[in-house]
């Protein structure tokens, strides 16, 4: 039936909606500065996708927040709000840091391959322990994942101007990722590395294992009824354990990328709100994993684009954050509205019996 | 909120009034006539029963007294004057209210605190609340019609027949002078039922009653008149007369259902493999469960299930079948006893690992405990029995779309299910069409063992019954036994190989051959008056 | 030393008096089933209006008015997109306050042209304390309570006030039946639409005070991450309190407590920052609220339909 190509369309919707909202925002913001919005605009584009150097720019800002929005798809589908996403982040990279550091004496490639995998399982372990509070306690995960946040937050910065702290600079930060920790560039004059690339099979994966495995079915079934999983003979607990463990694997993934691959250091704000950022993305992406990625490509360039436009033009920086936060409400708003015109369409298409 | 209330408890009877239904039709906004054309009346200090199966229309005719539902055509009187409800409110105002089958309370805060929140209060009052002053006035009003209850208990912590009590005593201290019950004994015990029962009779004296069921039974307890409703019309109407000269149940059952009325009594069951009723397949034995309440519901039962056999057991809902069928699917632990099946303890296995052990499980419960309603149909069915066949059960098993869905095309043919495409989100299909859904795919289920089935055929039309039914009895002559938990008769005694009976958490009576029984017999082993 | 404990209790108080009116207003909002995460973006957003009317007015009690202006609209908005337009309300809340942190961010800069400026802006005029006469004069506890400003002695009053809405009059149990389940609320008769409304204006006023409090009396300047998650610490607070007003004002001083003991102390802190450093401090409140829930999660007791979606449905 044509009527699957338009289900298609409608799912795209929204994300084309919202961007168009979210770019005549930016034209007005931009006017506001006193700039012409047009040209503005067009150098923003430049700025953000315009070159290969460019684009490679968005696309390596725009992997942690990838990674991160693939991982919570698992829990958020399943119904498990995992707000810990950003705490999660943080304790990845300060465990990746710290094994980079204490392994350095190792040859390469042994110290790189023990703090990524260190950085997935200790964002993993991190996010398991809301997971843990739910399934044994059944504490509500929305409130420890938050509070697990400030907790993870305030003991890294604890860790980067004590123990941890580079002895050079004082400042708070880390000593430098020794070089045999470095994730290798691709390209010798792009800052992609390979761990970005994984993007390309992270996205088919989850795609497969939600909508092609019968976990992912268990999953979706579990978020939509909780009650009826259990006597569909869905093991609740186990789902519940899976998911926030594949969500702190995959944060700690993006951890390990900025610490090991981009930074080369932990700091203060080594993560700009990526954990809640990429809830929003979530929800943004229409719960998809290409969506999110087209989405979180977009929204990096622009943000490089903003950044870069800002600081030759001189008017401040932040404007993209900004939007970032109104983003996802737009989306949302969207979504919404075209999911009650499809619904009613429905009811149109069907004789209600009852 | 309502402070308009004219009356007030102390009024005076002759002061009541005379209520009537003309003409009423209701259409719904798909095009489905619910009411066609119905008059209904009310006298004061009268029992009015509606009598109707399950979809006649008697809770659609009762929404619209009470000001739930407006008519498409007809009006209501009072005392020969025309008025129109917009709302609960606007009925109440006349002191007509409506004790519904789930009951309007918070469960987490106390009666008295239920009460007020209805209660019309002055200005001050609103403005300082001295709860006590109105717990103790309504504690005494309780007491006085009859129906005593503490007010300050959390109504989370009531059993059902209590919080009913609440909802009437709510409605009575509110001056609400014309009641309508519908389906109240539903959810009580026998001997809660008793009760009602006894405070209906006080209470009519100051009030009228319109009492809507589905159960004969009831009848001859209470009604002064009754009037039957079949497909969304009147059929019959028996006036204070007819009743006192006695009416035949059978004849009620005749104007109830009409022309399927013959086979609606008859046993359509065929023989069943006798020769494989030797091997017991599940065992329970002497199994204590406590409900959420910490109170003792199942004490102490004895049950064996044949291979192929369909047990059923009798029971008016609320004597600890709910809690027996979760302890046998794991949902709920045993305080103490056992249960074997297929030669297995699965005391302390999980309720999957159970399913996956081929016991199925078919929830009166059908949207809370059996479907995901935004997902679709045909993922429904996948998500049962991806989890349960043991062909499909590997955890993260990459899943056969194309096998899956023509089986699932398949399914929905052979049952008929009235749906235009699988891949639409379940909660389009109707309740009949819901419940052969969740019967479907269990009976399917090539694994299947043992199938626990509570109330498979209630709120759906004759024809699907008698579908459904035929489907067990298939599925029976295949191996398959059957824990058939049904708050009608005439479908356990139309079924069942053997009959249990359940009374306050113990089975008390086991009936080896359901062909004779005696049926008052019968009803007295439910009603505890036999043990 | 008598001297160090009036300054130390004043500073409890100081600290106390804002994050309680942010309490509060969440409280009110909460018992009705709303979780509005989103009161950290709020409480930064007050914030900074109230510095920036502060600044060009002069006028502490013009930052006032505007804090609770903006915390209406920013809870009003929550309440648009959770209630009619049917998101999940803690997703709106994180993106609010990512709007917020951003926005503070940008609209700071943009309106004190940060380029251009040598010096950062600071304010002169903050709200004077006003000895209540008479009352001041008592030993220990005049100096300490009644020598306030304006603001506290309001805040004095709204907490018997919101005690007595609560607990004491019909509004209170309807709030409380809207919290525990809207549906049956809706039935009968009790206009869920309507409260939830009041509420959150009610509710959003009082953490724009809360927020507006951050810079027309506790400091002269305003710095990015001047809330610092107390928005966070407020919600924690109000699990540890069980939702009741009273003791989640009483969570609230314990916190401030411990806060104002780290600000006071500092150089005793550092000195045993060894054992005991101040991020520690910082954490505390997060802490103990997990730890709360881990041992008694099963007694505390939210609204029933709290963060659930609930909208009437015709």
């Amino acid at each position: 039936m044509g009527s699957k190509a338009i289900v298609k369309f409608i799912k795209i919707l929204p994300i084309i909606f919202g961007f168009s909202l979210l770019l005549l925002l930016i034209m007005v913001l931009f006017l506001l500065s006193g700039l012409n919005p047009f040209t503005s605009c067009q150098l923003l584009f430049y700025y953000g996708f315009g070159t290969t150097a460019y684009l490679s720019e968005a696309f390596l800002r725009s992997i942690p927040i990838l990674f991160i929005s693939l991982g919570l798809m698992f829990p958020f589908m399943a119904g498990i709000w995992n707000i810990g996403a950003e705490g999660q982040f943080y304790v990845a990279a300060i465990v990746s840091a710290a094994i980079a550091i204490y392994s350095a004496w190792m040859p390469f490639p042994i110290p790189l391959i023990l703090s990524i995998i260190g950085g997935c399982l200790g964002g993993a372990v991190y996010a398991l322990i809301p997971a843990y509070l739910r399934v044994t306690r059944n504490v509500n995960e929305i409130f420890t994942s938050l509070m697990l946040n400030y907790i993870a937050i305030y003991s890294v910065s604890y860790l980067i101007l004590g123990p941890l702290r580079n002895p050079t600079t004082n400042f708070a930060e880390t000593p430098p990722i020794p070089g045999s920790a470095i994730i290798p560039r691709i390209f010798p004059n792009l800052r992609l590395n390979f761990l970005s690339i994984l993007a390309f099979i992270l996205i088919p994966i989850t795609l497969i294992v939600i909508n092609n495995t019968s976990f992912g079915l268990s999953l979706k079934f579990m978020g939509q009824n909780p009650i009826a999983a259990e006597f569909i003979a869905i093991n609740k607990k186990r789902i519940i354990l899976v998911t926030m463990f594949i969500s702190g694997f995959l944060t700690g993934l993006a951890a390990a990328h900025e610490v090991l691959g981009v930074v080369h250091a932990v700091r203060q704000g080594i993560s700009s709100n990526y954990g809640y950022i990429s809830i929003g993305i979530v929800y943004f992406g229409g719960m998809n994993p290409i969506g999110i990625f087209l989405i979180s490509l977009l929204a990096a360039g622009i943000i490089n684009g903003t950044r870069l436009v800002s600081f030759f033009t001189g008017i401040p920086i932040g404007l993209s954050d900004m939007l970032f936060g109104a983003l996802p409400l737009l989306i949302f708003i969207s979504n919404k509205a075209v999911e009650k015109i499809s619904n009613s369409i429905l009811i149109h298409r069907k004789r209600w019996i009852g | 909120m309502n402070t308009n209330s004219i009356f007030s408890p102390n009024m005076s009877v002759s002061s009541l009034l005379f209520i009537e239904m003309r003409d009423i039709t209701k259409i719904y906004p798909n095009g489905v006539y619910a009411l066609v054309d119905v008059n209904f009346d009310l006298k004061p200090c009268e029992v009015h029963c509606l009598l109707g199966e399950n979809g006649a229309g008697k809770s659609t005719l009762m929404k619209i007294l009470a000001g739930v539902l407006k008519p498409t055509k007809g009006e209501i009187l009072i005392n020969g004057v025309p008025v129109e409800f917009n709302s609960p409110l606007d009925a109440q105002k006349y002191g007509i209210g409506m004790v519904h089958q789930l009951f309007n309370l918070i469960d987490d805060i106390s009666v008295i605190d239920n009460v007020l929140l209805l209660t019309p209060l002055t200005k001050r009052e609103k403005l300082w609340l001295i709860k006590d002053k109105f717990a103790l006035d309504f504690r005494k009003f309780a007491e006085k019609m009859g129906l005593p209850i503490d007010p300050f208990v959390k109504v989370r912590f009531l059993p059902a027949g209590l919080k009913q009590r609440v909802e009437i005593l709510r409605l009575l201290y509110l001056g609400t002078k014309i009641l309508i019950f519908d389906e109240p004994t539903s959810m009580l015990t026998p001997l809660e039922s008793k009760e009602l029962f006894k405070f209906i009779r006080n209470v009519k004296s100051q009030s009228s009653i319109v009492w809507v069921t589905h159960r004969l039974n009831e009848v001859n307890e209470i009604c002064d008149r009754i009037t039957i409703l079949r497909g969304g019309k009147v059929v019959k109407h028996y006036t204070e007369e007819d009743v006192r000269n006695g009416i035949e149940l059978a004849e009620l059952a005749y104007y109830m259902v009409g022309d399927a009325m013959v086979s609606y009594l008859d046993k359509i069951k065929g023989d069943t493999l006798q020769n494989t009723f030797d091997k017991p397949i599940l065992k329970i034995n002497n199994v204590i469960v406590k409900d959420d309440y910490n109170n003792i519901k199942v004490k102490g039962v004895n049950l064996t299930l044949y291979r192929g056999e369909i047990l059923g057991i009798a029971g008016v809902s609320g004597n600890g079948q709910k809690e027996l069928v979760e302890a046998i699917l794991g949902y709920r632990s045993l305080e103490k006893g056992s249960i074997i099946f297929n030669g297995i303890d699965i005391t302390s296995k999980s309720i999957s690992e159970r399913l996956k052990m081929g016991l199925a499980y078919i929830p009166a419960d059908r949207l809370e405990r059996g479907v995901a309603d935004g997902i679709s149909i045909a993922e429904n069915i996948y998500a049962y029995w991806v989890n349960t066949i043991n062909r499909f059960n590997n955890s993260i098993g990459i899943l056969n779309k194309k096998y899956l869905y023509d089986k699932v095309v398949n399914l929905i043919k052979e049952y008929n299910i009235k749906t235009i495409d699988p891949s639409l989100p379940v909660r389009i299909l109707s309740g009949g069409n819901l419940q052969k859904l969740l019967i479907a795919r269990v009976l399917q289920n090539p694994c299947i063992k043992v199938v626990i089935a509570e109330e498979p055929t209630a709120g759906l039309d004759i024809k699907t019954m008698q579908f459904i039914h035929r489907k067990i009895i298939e599925s029976c002559k295949q191996g398959t036994s059957f824990i058939l938990i049904s708050s009608e008769l005439d479908e356990l005694l139309k079924l069942s190989d053997r009959l249990a009976v359940i009374y306050d958490g113990k089975i008390t009576k086991i009936y080896n051959n359901v062909d004779n029984i005696d049926i008052m017999e019968l009803s007295e082993y439910m009603m505890g008056i036999k043990y | 030393m008598i001297e160090l404990i009036h300054d130390f209790l004043r500073a409890v108080i100081r600290v106390s008096v804002p994050l309680g009116y942010a309490g509060l207003g969440e409280l009110l909002v909460e018992k009705l089933g709303l979780l509005n995460i989103s009161i950290e973006g709020t409480l930064w957003l007050s914030a900074l209006f109230a510095f920036i009317v502060n600044y060009y007015y002069e006028n502490p009690y013009y930052g006032i008015l505007i804090g609770m202006f903006i915390g209406i609209i920013y809870y009003l908005i929550f309440g648009f997109l959770s209630m009619y337009v049917g998101l999940n309300q803690v997703l709106v809340g994180v993106a609010l306050n990512l709007f917020a942190y951003g926005s503070t961010f940008y609209i700071y800069r943009f309106v004190f042209e940060w380029r251009e400026r040598v010096s950062i802006p600071s304010i002169k005029s903050l709200m004077n304390d006003i000895k209540i006469p008479y009352l001041s004069e008592m030993p220990l506890l005049g100096y300490i309570f009644f020598n306030q400003p304006l603001i506290v002695y309001i805040f004095y009053i709204v907490i018997p006030t919101i005690f007595i809405l609560l607990n004491k009059t019909i509004y209170g149990l309807y709030i409380t039946s809207i919290g525990e389940n809207p549906e049956v609320s809706d039935k009968i008769g009790i206009s869920v639409f309507k409260y939830r409304l009041i509420c959150l204006f009610i509710g959003g006023a009082l953490v724009g005070l809360g927020g507006s409090i951050f810079t027309t009396y506790l400091s002269n300047i305003y710095l990015d991450h001047m809330i610092a998650g107390r928005g966070f610490i407020v919600i924690a607070l109000l699990i540890l309190g069980s939702w009741s007003p009273l003791k989640t004002i009483g969570a609230i001083i314990l916190y401030s407590f411990v806060e104002a003991f780290q600000y006071r102390f500092q150089t005793l802190f550092a000195s045993i920052m060894v054992f005991l450093p101040y991020q520690f401090v910082l954490m505390l409140p997060y802490l103990t609220t997990v730890i709360v829930l881990i041992v008694i999660g099963r007694r505390i007791k939210p609204p029933s339909w709290l963060g659930k979606q609930y909208t009437r449905v015709k």
